[in-house]
This record gives structure tokens, C-alpha cells and sequence, in this order.
């Protein structure tokens, strides 16, 4: 990475001779910017190009009827303890969605103020807190931690359902600035418990975030220099306002949409810290930089990320305009180690090439296999011999279709000649796309 | 590089789901040129064919007659008629398997119906071979001619439609003894011999069929002791089968199975516990089924008081007369179930009913559920305090006016009569005021709305209702499901119901003596078993939101899709007025009769599946 130019790296991609704009490219933005377009969200990207592509995913689309329905059938789910059918739910509408840009988000957010059902034991608090990371997924970034500070499902999770002046809860104040705000090094012990007094009398009664006043330290406190009797609200303005706050949600940004596994350097990250710090930290215009810029499209980008099983396999079904027995697809989801809602721990998913190992790498190939197999995945309606008959390319030259529009990296020779040595005979479609989507160029994003 | 998807037809592989096709087919072929005579020559039953071995056998007498009975029966007329119905006969898959069909009639000069009416003259049989694990069906025409023609139809269609795509001939002629074989694989044969057709997976099972047709000295089914007990009680019904447990047993091996006698499922062991005792010792059992306006279906099995376990003297009851109470009828009943169980008994014969696991998990549940109740022996005191006979009732619920769950669960309730009402009374009121206590400590730490407890008479009828507490403007988000747990006394009779409403409309159907004692009303049977068709259709009309998220989420449809499915689902509901099971056992017999009626179909359903209702 020591060749990326942290000066031009966030200017926006011009397409030239040296770098046009392909269908690679289309579906590169629509992979990382979702879950991977189908053949005709890639054609129509293709065809609108880089700067009006981008453009189109902030517009807001009209999927107040989804919407609607996933509102209800999100009631209906969260009727007990179990956030199991409500991680179904959730799969079902990245599925489903018209505006995947949106889930990807949702879905980043979720990673990034981890809480697990497990813990929480609450689904109409997880379901809550869902909306809310749906809801502030692009907006300013202090409000929604302020309201992610308040959320019953987050308290739950981090022990902070009691607050008490003589005795305050570290636990959240320590995990919004290492994890949520900050990042290790940027705060001291002495910040962790200035701000915990901050949090004093913040609890939940009723199921609800209530703030007690006769349990609220109303002493004064020092949190990074400054003094006063703050309360939760004036310390995460203080905690804000700290100058590597910016840079430590800069970074996950681009690692999330750009790269995984490299280290990225305070140079590179500043120009998009500098673009939060500029629109009052609002997410939008940071994550528009980072889809727009030079960097996104090059080939430090390309196929250098390693697709999560959410990705893997709502990325599938969304090619194929398919659905499938989502409760199952939710159990397969649990041996990959990637349920939604159900983060391993405070962190959330680690990603990167932690998503692959021996055991994983069978298990993504049985994955995307068990979702052919099941006699429950429809294809735009039909089977899926149906949906090939109406891709002649596939039908063809299943290769150059795959590399067009599955894949993010061309295949090796070797895959090339390993394919064309099959038996033509085994060339059903089925057998063609699991046969591609256990290759370790598949498992790229 | 992608193989084209064949084209033409290929009748062995007609996507018609859930169908063996290929074995449907050749029924329906050989069925079809069959003799349009009316003589009968049918002196053999097939039981004279089949191995002694054979462990199921199942006759159909007079297959036309059934034939017709089903064409014509009114509730098949009803669902051809049904729009996903009619829908599924316009899709190109079963355009295919209509072509399939025309051709064949085109071949055989008749419609498939008739020909099967007309054909299968001499009766249809199956049978189950426990030695080899084949089965065979079995058909007799009553003209040799045709069916040696049909045969060679089937065989010439079947070779020409596979050259056709380029495959070989799909099976391989055989000869055996005068019968004639074709070999498809995949264990699939069929055969004739004189004017018997024979289709089995297994080439031995046929082979000794057809040995047993030349050599009348051995010993087929028909010699078994077993067969002749059980056929000579044979009764008159459109089919008839017999099942010979004892090979079953043996068979099956002693271990983990149901013919041990023991579950490991308590709710199991509860309804068909008794069941269980007939599986492990009777040799034979016998089942029937009659078509007419309504389904009826029964089986029944030799039973001797002996063979009673006598852990399971909750079950039966003393010298197997236990009866169930007498099903009460509250309005918009949906569901019932009424038997004589003595749960006490039950509860503290767990040792001798269940493996050690379960035992455990028991014993565990017996100890919380002891706290729970004040203290008070779970077994002996609170289940130990109720006569033999329980019953469960379900019942369309009632909602608030103002709060309309999102999950419309029935009312239900469990009935039973106390042995000393007196005594029993108060300490069962303060048990049942634990429990909610302990309830509302368990909301409470969950931030829930928590039940508030009333206590009202009426009349002889004493009541403690519970209900959730919600401040006004504050039920956005709950999900209460119109629950309030409430226990009523009247006379000996005790109501545990899901709602206070429910357990007031109960009581009053209940009667009490001069000195408040209750008759002791009961079914001539020990177990009965009621489902209301035209209510069941309203209360999965009343969830059909939940339900409809359900099929997204097992089924991967979208929201137009899942309310499709479910409609069709509704339509299906609709067709049932009621469906009842009566289960009795006497110190000769153990029988169960299913009975199945149908809904009158020739009032319009439209308006009852209306989205906008």
C-alpha cells in the first residue's frame, strides 16, 4: 500500500483509456456499495457511469412499500425473547430491498455498535435498535451516538442498565471511546471514569432508557481537559470533538469499503476525516468520497476485500434475483459465524481474512451449494435453467459471464483449463455455479 | 457449452411435484385398455400371491366404485374449481403433463378416467414384504388380451419417447415362468403374468409372487394365521388393510422405537401413551377407510387387559373403563380434546413412563414447579388434586376494543374436577396467587406490563382473573396476546383458562347439584378429539399477517407471493366442517376412528377469503 498517494487517492475517479469504466468497475461499486447488483443494476450502472452511479445511491428511493411490510412483519416476528427469526427478518429485507446501499450500511453500523440477541434476550429492543442504525445509517454521526448511548438493546448488552453515582458503570463509557469513537490510545483511565460519572443515572425502567436524576453525579468533571458538570450528552460532545474521533471513523469506513488487512496510515485517512469534520460529521458525504475517489476504483480496491457470509450469500441470491428458505439460509449463517444480530462479542465481526479458514472455506462452498440445492430457491420466480435460458452468455461462455459479472478478479489460467477439462456433460447450470462459487476468487469482493 | 434443456417431452420426467410420475404413469396406462365387460373373474384375492412374509396388505375391493365416489365427490369438484387451483392447471407444467396424458389416451383409444373405472376390475392391492423390504402393488384385469397389449403400448412408448432424446432403452425385458418383465432400474419392475400386473421395486418380491400363482402348494399370505384372524373380521369398506405387528417388532429390532411400549415425549405419552401398549404386544392390527360424503377412516387392534402397563392405569383407568369427561361446547369452539387421564397418577408414575433423561428434567421441573406453588407437592397436592378426565379447550378469543394484538391467539382452557373441593379450594386460590406473583416478578425485572388479580362470584361460581396492567396510550408495541391467566371454581369443577371471559362462558355451560356436586357426565369413550373446520379457518383468517411473515420467511416468497400460498391455505381450511377423533379400548379391542367432514361447498366461500375483509 506504500504506493497509494494519500494526495490524489480521494480525488474523484475519472474514467480514461488507462482506467475506463467497465462492467468490472460497475459491479465492483455495486458489490461494496451493497450486496452486488444483478446483470441489469450492473448494465444500468455501466451505461450511467461512475459519478452518476454514485450519485443514484444517495437518492432516495420509493420503498415506502417494503418498508411498510418490513415494518409490520418486523412487529410480528419480534413477539418473543428470540432474536433468531428476527436475524431472518433482517436477511429477508437485505434481500428483498429496493435501496441494498442502505442495508450495507445498516449492516456497518451494526458491526460497529455490536450487540448480540443473545444478551439481550429483547427482540423488540433489537428491533428498535435496527431501525435506529437503519435511520442514522448516512446521517450526522454525534446524534446517532447519542441516541445508540440511550438504546435499550446497547445498555442491555453493555451491562448499563443501572448507572449509580456511587458506583459508576465503566463498562460503556470505556467501549464509546475504544470502540465506537476513538480507538485505543486516545484516552486515558482517567477519561474512562470521568466520563462514566458523566453516564450516571442513566437506566432503563419500563423498558425504556429513563435518566435518574437522585443517581446523576452532579459534581463537576474533567473529560480530555475540560471541566464542568457535564452530563451524557456534553461527553459525547467532548469526546466528538477530539481530534482522532474523525479519523477512527474514517478509517473504518475505508476499511469496510475500500480494503481489508492493510494497515491504513493517519495521511491517508485525514482527507475523509477532514470531510466528516467539515459537514459536522455527517456519514453521507464521507462514504460519497470514499465510493467516488480514485482509490475505490483502483486496483488497491478490486478484489482486496474478502466477502463476509451475509455478503456471500445475499450477494448470491441478489444476482440471481433469487429467494430461499431463509430461516435455513439464517442457520447456515450461524456455522459461518455471521448471524445478524448475533456479533461474537463487544467488537463485533473482526472480517477480513479472519471470514476464511479450513473449516469455512468447505463451509462457503456448502453454503452457496445448499441455497442451489434447496428445493425452496426460486429464481425470478422460476428454476433456475429458466433464469440461464434467459442469460444466453451464460449459456455460451459460462466463464467470460462469470468474470463479467460475478467475480471481482479475472480467473487464473488454471481455473480456465480446470474448467474447460470438465466433462461438458456436468456443465448443468448448478454444477457449473457451485463449482465457481467454491473457487477461492469467488470468496473476493 | 450449456447443454440445452431437452425440449420434447419427456413423459418420465413430468415435473409434477410430489408424484412418482413413472409409476403414476404406468398405473394409469395399464389401467386404461382394461376390459369394458362387466364380468368379473376375479376367484383370487392377491393374499393367495404373496409371500408369507408380507407384513401390510392393503385391498381395494372395488376400485371403480372409488374411482367414481372421488370424481364425483362434491369437495373435488369444489377445489377443481378453486382459482390457485385453476391456476396451476393453466401453468406449462401441467400443459406438459396433459400432453402426456392426450398421448397416451391417443394410443389407447379411451379416456384415462373411464379406463380406469372400467379397468382394475378384479381389484388393486398392495403389499409390504418385511423379509425384503419390497413393496408390490398388484391389479387383475379380467381380459389378458388387453392388458398384454397395454403393456406392449407402454413398453413402445416408453423406448421411443428415450431414442427420441438420445438415451438408451430405459429398461431390459425379462421372462419368468410365462410372466413377462421389464426391467426399468433404479428399482423399478414391472411384470404380467395371464391377467395380473404386478409394479415393485423389488425383482424377487415379484418372483415370488408369481411363483406362488404356479405352485398353489406353497404358503402365502393367505395360510398365515395372523391374516385369517384378521380377515375374518374383515369389515365392508372401500379399503381394507391389515398390518402383522409381530413381523414389524422383529423387524425393528427392540431398541428406541415405538414398539418398546415407552416415549420419551411427556405430551406424547399423555394422548397416545395407551397406544403405545397395543404397539408392543397385539399381533395384528386392521384399518379401513369408507369414501362417501364424508372421510372414515379406523384402525384397531386386539388388546387384553394384561397387556396394560400398569403405569398407565392413568391412562386407561381401572379394568381399561376409563371414559373422558363430557366435552363442553362454548361458542366459536375451534378445538377440543376430552379423555380420562389421571394426571396425578401420571405425574407420579414419571419413573416407570420415561428414560432417565427425561426422569431428570421431570424431577427438575417438579421441584420449580413445587416453589412456584407455595410449597405445595406439584405432583400430589396440585395435579394429585383433580379427579380422572381432563379436557382441553380451545375457542376464538375476544380482543378489547382498543387494543387489537398483533398475534390473535385463541382462547384455551383446561377443565377437570376436584376430589375435595372443599379442602382444595382455597389452597389451590393461593397457589394460582403465587403463580401470578411470580409472573409479575419475572415481567416486572423485564420491563412488561404485570397482571393485576380480581376475585369475583358469580352465583355459585368463584373466580380469580388476572389481567395486564397498561396505562392508556402505552399499548403501542405490546404484544399481550389477550392473556389473562384466571382459574375458576364451580361446585367440583376447577377452569384454568387463558382468559377470565373464556373461563365465565365455560362454567355456565357446567351443571352443579343441590349441594354444589357435579355429575359425573361422561363420553362412551376414552379419548375424543374435535376440530371445528369453519372455526379453525377463522382463526388462521384472523393471523394471516403473522402467518403470512412465517411463509416469507420459510418459503424466501415476497409479501404478494406468502399471501397467495396462504389463501390457498385458508381455501383448503374451508373445505373442512369438522374433523373428529375417537379413540376407545376395551379388554378386547383398541380402536381409533378418524372421521373427517367435509363443509357445505355449495355456499359461496368468496366472501370468507376476501383480502379486505
Amino acid at each position: 500500500m506504500s504506493d497509494i498517494n494519500p494526495q490524489t487517492a480521494w480525488q474523484p475517479f475519472e474514467p480514461s483509456k488507462q482506467q475506463p469504466w467497465t462492467t468490472q468497475r460497475a459491479a465492483h461499486l455495486l458489490r461494496r456499495c451493497g450486496f452486488g447488483g444483478t446483470i441489469a443494476e450492473i448494465s444500468q450502472a455501466k451505461n450511467a457511469g461512475p459519478t452518476k452511479s454514485v450519485a443514484q445511491l444517495f437518492q432516495s428511493t420509493d420503498d415506502s412499500k417494503i418498508e411498510k411490510e418490513m415494518l409490520q412483519a418486523g412487529r410480528l416476528v419480534t413477539g418473543g425473547v428470540d432474536s433468531n427469526a428476527l436475524a431472518s427478518w433482517w436477511l429477508l429485507r437485505m434481500i428483498k430491498t429496493p435501496s441494498p446501499f442502505l442495508e450495507k450500511m445498516t449492516l456497518f453500523w451494526h458491526g460497529h455498535f455490536a450487540t448480540g440477541g443473545e444478551k439481550v434476550k429483547d427482540s423488540r429492543a433489537m428491533f428498535r435498535q435496527n431501525q435506529l442504525l437503519r435511520k442514522y445509517a448516512l446521517a450526522k454521526f454525534e446524534p446517532f451516538v447519542k441516541n445508540i448511548s440511550r438504546d435499550v438493546a446497547m445498555l442491555i448488552y453493555l451491562d448499563s442498565e443501572e448507572n449509580r453515582k456511587t458506583r459508576p458503570n465503566e463498562n460503556y463509557a470505556r467501549e464509546l471511546m475504544e470502540l465506537f469513537c476513538l480507538g485505543v490510545g486516545n484516552y486515558t483511565e482517567t477519561d474512562i471514569k470521568e466520563v462514566a460519572r458523566c453516564f450516571t443515572g442513566c437506566e432503563i425502567r419500563k423498558n425504556a432508557f429513563a435518566f435518574n436524576e437522585y443517581q446523576h453525579d452532579n459534581k463537576m468533571k474533567t473529560v480530555f481537559g475540560e471541566t464542568g458538570n457535564f452530563d451524557s450528552t456534553a461527553a459525547i460532545e467532548i469526546v466528538l470533538k477530539q481530534k482522532a474521533a474523525p479519523l477512527f471513523i474514517a478509517k473504518k469506513l475505508i476499511r469496510y469499503f475500500v480494503f481489508d488487512d492493510q494497515p491504513i496510515s493517519n495521511q491517508l485517512a485525514q482527507p475523509i476525516a477532514d470531510s466528516l469534520r467539515k459537514n459536522h460529521f455527517e456519514i453521507g458525504p464521507a462514504v460519497r468520497q470514499i465510493l467516488s475517489s480514485k482509490l475505490f476504483y483502483s486496483e488497491h480496491s478490486i478484489g482486496k476485500k474478502i466477502k463476509s457470509p451475509v455478503e456471500l450469500a445475499i450477494g448470491f441470491l441478489r444476482f440471481f434475483e433469487a429467494s430461499t428458505n431463509i430461516n435455513q439460509l439464517s442457520q447456515q449463517l450461524v456455522s459461518l459465524g455471521q448471524l445478524p444480530l448475533y456479533p461474537p462479542n463487544v467488537k463485533g465481526w473482526p472480517g477480513g481474512r479472519k471470514w476464511i479458514n479450513a473449516s469455512t472455506i468447505l463451509a462457503r462452498a456448502n453454503l452457496i451449494a445448499g441455497i442451489l440445492k434447496n428445493p425452496k430457491t426460486k429464481y425470478r420466480d422460476g428454476n433456475l435453467e429458466e433464469w440461464v435460458q434467459s442469460h444466453s452468455q451464460f449459456q455460451s461462455d459460462s466463464l467470460q459471464w462469470a468474470e463479467d459479472y460475478l467475480f471481482a478478479v479475472p480467473l487464473s489460467a488454471e481455473t480456465k483449463s480446470a474448467f474447460q477439462q470438465t466433462n461438458p456433460s456436468n456443465r448443468e447450470p448448478e454444477r457449473i455455479l457451485s463449482w465457481l462459487s467454491a473457487l477461492p476468487e469467488f470468496q473476493l469482493c | 457449452m450449456y447443454p440445452k434443456s431437452k425440449s420434447r417431452l419427456n413423459l418420465y420426467q413430468l415435473p409434477l411435484a410430489g408424484l412418482q410420475i413413472r409409476y403414476l404413469v404406468i398405473l394409469i396406462a395399464l389401467g386404461i385398455t382394461g376390459p369394458t365387460v362387466s364380468g368379473q373373474q376375479h376367484t383370487k384375492d392377491a393374499a393367495e400371491f404373496l409371500p408369507p412374509s408380507t407384513a401390510l396388505y392393503v385391498h381395494a375391493a372395488k376400485p371403480a366404485a372409488l374411482i367414481d365416489t372421488i370424481e364425483n365427490h362434491e369437495i373435488v369438484t369444489h377445489v377443481l374449481e378453486l382459482e390457485p387451483v385453476q391456476k396451476l392447471m393453466r401453468s406449462p407444467q401441467f400443459a406438459m403433463f396433459m400432453l402426456g396424458k392426450g398421448l397416451l389416451e391417443t394410443n389407447i383409444e379411451s379416456s384415462v378416467i373411464d379406463a380406469l373405472k372400467t379397468n382394475m376390475a378384479g381389484g388393486l392391492w398392495l403389499g409390504l414384504d418385511a423379509e425384503s423390504g419390497g413393496a408390490i402393488v398388484i391389479f387383475k384385469s379380467s381380459d389378458e388380451a388387453k392388458l398384454k397389449r397395454t403393456i406392449g403400448q407402454v413398453l413402445k412408448f416408453a423406448a421411443t419417447t428415450a431414442m427420441g432424446d438420445g438415451d438408451q432403452v430405459p429398461f431390459k425385458k425379462q421372462e419368468y415362468r410365462d410372466a413377462v418383465a421389464a426391467d426399468f432400474g433404479n428399482n423399478m419392475l414391472i411384470a404380467r403374468y395371464q391377467s395380473w400386473f404386478m409394479l415393485s421395486n423389488k425383482s424377487g418380491l415379484v418372483k415370488k409372487v408369481i411363483d406362488n400363482m404356479h405352485d398353489e402348494t406353497n404358503s402365502p399370505l393367505s395360510d398365515q394365521n395372523w391374516f385369517k384372524q384378521a380377515i375374518a373380521n374383515r369389515s365392508d369398506s372401500d379399503i381394507w388393510a391389515t398390518l402383522d405387528l409381530d413381523a414389524i417388532r422383529k423387524k425393528s429390532g427392540r431398541g428406541g422405537n415405538i414398539f418398546t411400549g415407552r416415549t420419551d415425549n411427556p405430551g406424547v405419552e399423555l394422548i397416545f401413551g395407551g397406544m403405545l401398549d397395543a404397539l408392543k404386544h397385539s399381533p395384528v392390527a386392521t384399518a379401513s377407510v369408507n369414501i362417501q360424503e364424508d372421510i372414515d377412516f379406523s384402525i384397531a387392534a386386539p388388546f387384553r387387559t394384561e397387556w396394560a402397563d400398569e403405569a398407565r392405569d392413568y391412562f386407561f383407568g381401572k379394568d381399561l373403563e376409563g371414559r373422558a369427561p363430557l366435552v363442553l361446547q362454548p361458542k366459536n369452539m375451534i378445538a377440543s380434546l376430552t379423555s380420562h387421564r389421571d394426571i396425578g397418577k401420571w405425574w407420579l408414575s414419571k419413573e416407570d413412563l420415561y428414560a432417565e433423561n427425561v426422569i431428570a428434567q421431570l424431577a427438575q421441573a417438579d421441584s420449580q414447579l413445587s416453589t412456584i406453588f407455595s410449597g405445595m407437592d406439584f405432583g400430589e397436592d396440585v395435579l394429585g388434586s383433580l379427579q380422572p378426565g381432563i379436557q382441553v379447550v380451545i375457542a376464538e378469543n375476544k380482543y378489547d376494543e382498543k387494543y387489537q394484538p398483533d398475534i390473535r391467539l385463541p382462547a384455551f382452557a383446561l377443565i377437570g374436577k376436584l376430589k375435595d373441593p372443599k379442602k382444595l379450594t382455597r389452597k389451590l386460590k393461593i397457589a394460582f396467587q403465587s403463580l401470578i406473583g411470580f409472573a409479575n416478578i419475572n415481567l416486572g425485572m423485564s420491563g412488561q406490563p404485570q397482571l393485576e388479580v380480581e376475585t369475583e362470584n358469580l352465583g355459585d361460581t368463584k373466580i380469580l382473573a388476572s389481567s395486564y396492567y397498561y396505562e392508556d396510550g402505552t399499548e403501542e408495541g405490546l404484544i399481550l396476546f389477550n392473556f389473562g391467566p384466571t382459574i375458576a371454581f364451580k361446585g367440583s369443577n376447577i377452569v384454568v383458562s387463558s382468559t377470565k371471559d373464556f373461563a365465565i362462558e365455560l362454567t355456565k355451560l357446567m351443571k352443579t347439584d343441590a349441594q354444589g356436586q357435579s355429575p359425573s357426565e361422561l363420553e362412551p369413550n376414552n379419548t375424543r378429539i374435535k376440530i371445528d373446520g369453519q372455526m379453525l379457518h377463522k382463526i388462521l383468517t384472523d393471523n394471516i399477517e403473522s402467518l403470512v411473515v412465517q411463509n416469507m420467511l420459510e418459503e424466501g416468497n415476497d409479501r404478494e407471493e406468502a399471501r397467495s400460498q396462504m389463501d390457498l391455505v385458508l381455501l383448503i381450511a374451508d373445505l373442512f366442517k369438522e374433523v373428529g377423533i375417537d379413540y376407545d379400548v376395551t379388554s378386547a379391542e383398541m380402536k381409533l376412528d378418524l372421521t373427517i367432514r367435509f363443509d357445505d361447498v355449495s355456499e359461496s366461500k368468496s366472501s370468507s377469503t376476501n383480502r379486505d375483509e
